[in-house]
């Protein structure tokens, strides 16, 4: 009797099922990073840093470089906060109907990103804006804004629309996570005495961090990489106050600047590398542990 | 004891009716924007830009609707989108599925390494790729076409589709394979009758959230195309709200007709939702 189990395939043929999509994904990812960094570093085929000394001198580079990091960081942490307080709420033992508010929630991401960005315009349009009439007639505000046409507001409209559209990420994730916690723990809490916001602090949240952070990560990703709603919206404007880097690539190409694009993209690349790198280290983590 | 329940009771009242309330001013902030946008598409012309706006029509219409599909070319731009999404979904399931399946059951450092760089491929920016594939696509002549665009869209939707599928088949047990195999299946057999029935449900979600992301797409899809041969949706929504700078019900109208078909696979695959959405597979 022969007991050595046969594999089910060898080795080869394994590598027959991975090559194909393997050469497809590497060619088409490949083939774009590299001619993108080799443009970014040429001029007319010869080597030069040109581009990136052009970009930096920009006077506009830094507020664009100030306006990214700041979209980045205000849109993750308000969808962050939106959406791990809307998990708890739901996830409390009395609410009913939990799938149906996990799926109201759920609305607002499974739009398609382009109805959003139109509709938002509408809504925060100053004459015939729904925005403007609504607080106004609750007394919130006195006079219309001129929300997408003034500096100020511009950015805080389209971080709204943004948070808007991506907490309910976070609230499925932890709400998963939420779902996941054994019962026990919640009523041994309950038996100690431990109140809700005691139980969330000392025994939800540590299970549930690995989870958080992945999808932190993620938003940021998305969050750096947003272009189409803010193209749409402001299309960097008013005076390049929600310019961010994507939508100076974008204008750049519009505008011909091909070496400046290509440096600009290298330099949204980078970043949006750095926080990949983290995402995988971390996820391998959880992989591990679980 | 009975006094803590009664302190527990009166508590846990207060906390259910602060619970529901902000809950329900979170689902208004939810529904402000959509509600806004099927009210509108079914309004009259006349009281789109009515002061005070109205939330509910005096005399809804589907004129809009009429408008939207007689009077534009947005049902061409549909059927560009759906060919090209279709397209992106059947290439990424073939190629995605043997290769996650390949890397689900062979597990050593190299296929281990290629399928990091799937995952890290996956977060791969859109405008980063914007001029490369520009010049790419215009180089080889598929510039306007829908082949050009279902290639761009590979770039974004292979990565992700690659990696669902791999996610998928690793929770099924390499048991059952050998099982086939004693039983007398070949190989070759034993993945087509054994595995891929149950693997199937799972590969088809990845193939609809390739599907979703394509025809979602805008960055590239607004450079990529230029004439109605090939523009999507999106792009076409674009063109059609700058056109039609005042006709916003058709505007509305029109964007009820590009959620519809993402709306509806969420629908039918409600099951694999929450994982897709879980590893990234759908963006806003």
């Amino acid at each position: 009797m022969v007991s050595t189990r046969k594999k089910l395939f060898t080795k080869f043929q394994y590598f027959q099922f991975i090559l194909p999509g393997f050469i497809v994904i590497g060619l088409l990812i490949s083939y774009p990073l590299v001619s993108n960094v080799s443009m970014s570093v040429s001029d007319d085929g010869v080597f030069s840093i040109d581009n990136f000394i052009r970009i930096i001198e920009n006077p506009s580079f830094i507020i664009t470089l100030r306006n990214t990091l700041l979209w980045m960081f205000s849109t993750v942490v308000l969808a962050t906060t939106l959406g791990f307080c809307s998990a708890i709420l739901i996830e409390q033992n009395f609410v009913k109907h939990k799938v149906f508010w996990r799926s109201l929630i759920l609305l607002a991401w499974i739009t398609p990103g382009i109805v959003k960005a139109h509709t938002w315009k509408w809504l925060f349009s100053y004459d015939f804006g729904m925005l403007n009439y609504m607080l106004v007639s609750i007394g919130l505000i006195k006079e219309p804004v001129y929300w997408l046409t003034s500096a100020n507001t511009a950015f805080l409209a389209v971080v709204i629309i943004q948070v808007w559209s991506e907490f309910p990420y976070v609230m499925l994730m932890i709400s998963a996570g939420i779902q996941s916690i054994n019962t026990e723990y919640y009523d041994c809490a309950r038996l100690d005495g431990a109140s809700y916001f005691r139980y969330i602090w000392s025994i939800v949240i540590p299970i549930i961090r690995d989870v958080v952070f992945i999808s932190i990560l993620l938003l940021t990703i998305w969050s750096i990489n947003t272009f189409s709603v803010i193209w749409i919206v402001t299309q960097g404007g008013p005076y390049g106050s929600t310019n961010i880097l994507s939508i100076d690539i974008y204008r750049k190409f519009l505008m011909f600047d091909l070496g400046g694009a290509s440096a600009t993209a290298l330099l949204q690349l980078s970043i949006s590398l750095i926080i990949t790198i983290i995402y995988i280290r971390q996820s391998r983590k959880v992989e591990t542990n679980a | 004891m009975r006094k803590y329940f009664n302190k527990y009771h009166i508590k846990n009242g207060l906390a259910v009716i602060v619970t529901y309330f902000i809950l329900t001013v979170i689902a208004l902030f939810i529904l402000f924007p959509l509600t806004w946008v099927v009210s509108t598409s079914i309004k009259p012309t006349n009281e789109v830009m009515a002061i005070p706006p109205q939330w509910i029509p005096d005399n809804p219409t589907i004129e809009n609707y009429v408008n939207v599909f007689t009077n534009s070319s947005i049902p061409r731009y549909f059927v560009n989108s759906f060919l090209a999404s279709s397209f992106v979904a059947l290439i990424t399931i073939v190629l995605g599925g043997l290769t996650g399946y390949g890397l689900s059951r062979r597990k050593t450092k190299g296929t281990r390494a290629i399928s990091t760089f799937i995952l890290a491929s996956q977060m791969l920016p859109a405008t980063v790729i914007l001029v490369p594939v520009y010049l790419f696509i215009s180089k080889i002549h598929l510039y306007d076409t829908i082949f050009g665009l279902v290639f761009a869209h590979l770039i974004l939707t292979l990565p992700l589709v690659t990696w669902m599928c791999k996610g998928y088949i690793d929770t099924i047990p390499v048991d059952l394979e050998e099982a086939a195999q004693i039983e007398g299946c070949t190989r070759l057999q034993a993945l087509l009758k054994v595995i891929f029935p149950i693997a199937a449900p799972g590969i088809a979600a990845s193939g609809m959230f390739a599907f979703i992301q394509s025809w979602n797409e805008f960055t590239i899809a607004s450079i990529l195309t230029e004439s109605t041969k090939s523009r999507t949706l999106p792009v076409g929504l674009t063109e059609f709200a700058l056109l039609f700078k005042v006709d916003w019900g058709s505007t509305m109208a029109a964007s009820v007709v590009i959620s519809v078909p993402v709306i509806v696979i969420f629908l039918f695959m409600q099951k694999y939702i929450v994982k897709g959405i879980g590893q990234g597979a759908v963006k806003g």
